[in-house]
């Protein structure tokens, strides 16, 4: 089975963080790397190093709050959660990008039909 | 509003480095021991086990530096760095620092001094009412080809009396005076000024009053002369009483009318006069320019008046028409439809 491993699209990797909190609540920045590449079953290749730059970005931006706590193996970790300007942020994202996913899919299934 | 709490928190990331690096740290060593674990759960022995951490998380310090990037203000960071550091250098040598700030300081005292010049002589306007009405007459002498502002004075009288064109023609020449007050002498710049200058230019007095029309009627009757608000204060300690009193002029008692306000300078930024005094005066105060007059019978005093003016400059003339319109008439042609 001839696998090919995306790169993460530019822009994209905001939108992924968000969900991922929103779904899963609470989460340390190793938890979402792990989700992350569950829910992608692999496919994407994902430095987990650039997630902590993002989660910053995203937290200026006021759409995540970090908190230090202790994780499940008592261990002394930054828990990420979404914020209420974050929900709508991801909403609008989302919105967006399925705008643009699907004129994409009309464009090029259009292309191939011709 | 979204910039400003990214601005503070980025501000705050510069403040708080020491703080922040610390907890970075902790989150990325955190992460890795994470990935560690999880790898050695899977079977690897330790080693092997950090060696897949790293490469799962990429380039460590690579991460830091772009956090440190998001988190700071690197542009005003590092140049912060690069100011500390050239005032570190600047002090390390003395000598070096003393030549570059002589050099700066008269390279931008230079262009200062330039500037205002060149700002008052070609950008600024005039310090009188509506400086973008005047213009300058002027004529082409047909023999030599030469543009001159030096009209006869019946050829002014006749400009000003007979223009459709100009709200108003003036005139004015240099002269220098030996100007006398309690027992002390010295040159002042003087300027003669037709009886319409102030009026013309819409000057008003800072103290008594100016020439007027009534002050340029009769030739040598008229002893007055309006003192420079710089001459004012220099010579005579800006002294209000001087208004009313006689100051010698050349040998003749001239009495102070009034003080022009400080920023007015005249029609000419080079001259600055110091004193004023009334046209009809030029016959007393020319007359040391005797050998220069030419084609005058002295015995009318007119013309020896006019005659004086071959040699002044005339005229700046407010137009109430246009300004435009008035720039673009040739006097010259305009006076020959008379």
């Amino acid at each position: 089975m001839a696998q090919t491993r995306g790169e993460v699209l530019q822009g994209t990797l905001d939108l992924i963080v968000l969900k991922t909190l929103e779904a899963l609540g609470p989460l340390h920045g190793y938890g979402i790397a792990v989700r992350i590449q569950q829910v992608s079953a692999d496919l994407l290749k994902l430095n987990q190093g650039t997630l902590y730059p993002a989660l910053l970005r995203l937290e200026q931006r006021g759409w995540i709050s970090s908190k230090w706590g202790v994780s499940d193996n008592n261990r002394k970790a930054k828990y990420y959660s979404l914020t209420r300007s974050g929900r709508k942020q991801l909403l609008a994202e989302t919105e967006s990008w399925e705008r643009m996913a699907a004129l994409m899919t009309r464009l090029l299934g259009r292309a191939e039909g011709a | 509003m979204e910039w400003v709490r990214i601005l503070a928190s980025r501000l705050l990331g510069i403040f708080r480095k020491r703080n922040l690096e610390t907890d970075l740290d902790a989150e990325l060593r955190a992460h890795m021991d994470a990935l560690t674990e999880e790898n050695i759960r899977r079977g690897m022995n330790e080693q092997e086990a950090r060696h897949a951490a790293r490469r799962e998380f990429g380039g460590l310090e690579q991460t830091k530096e772009s956090y440190r990037e998001q988190r700071g203000l690197p542009f005003f960071e590092t140049l912060a760095q690069d100011l500390r550091y050239a005032l570190r250098m600047l002090v390390k040598n003395p000598g070096f620092t003393a030549v570059t700030v002589l050099t700066l300081a008269l390279g931008i005292g230079a262009n200062t001094g330039l500037f205002s010049l060149v700002n008052s002589v070609l950008l600024g306007n005039l310090p009188v009412r509506n400086p973008e009405e005047l213009v300058v007459i002027k004529y082409t002498d047909s023999r030599s080809q030469d543009t001159e502002e030096d009209f006869s004075y019946p050829m002014y009288q006749a400009m000003r009396d007979k223009n459709t064109v100009f709200a108003n023609v003036l005139t004015r020449s240099g002269v220098d005076f030996n100007a006398s007050y309690g027992g002390q002498s010295e040159r002042a710049v003087g300027e003669i000024v037709s009886g319409n200058y102030f009026e013309t230019l819409g000057v008003q007095p800072l103290l008594g009053r100016l020439i007027g029309p009534e002050d340029d009627r009769t030739p040598g009757a008229h002893p007055v002369a309006v003192l420079s608000y710089g001459y004012w204060q220099r010579r005579f300690g800006s002294d209000p009483t001087i208004v009313g009193r006689a100051i010698i002029l050349n040998n003749n008692p001239i009495r102070v009318i009034g003080i022009t306000p400080p920023r007015f300078y005249g029609t000419e930024m080079a001259r600055n006069p110091d004193i004023r005094v009334p046209m009809m005066m030029a016959t007393v105060f020319r007359r040391l320019l005797g050998t220069m007059l030419y084609e005058v019978r002295s015995a009318d005093p007119l013309a020896f008046a006019g005659a004086c003016f071959l040699l002044g400059v005339v005229a700046g003339v407010a137009a109430y028409l246009p300004a435009q319109r008035a720039t673009q008439v040739d006097p010259v042609v305009a006076l020959r439809y008379e």
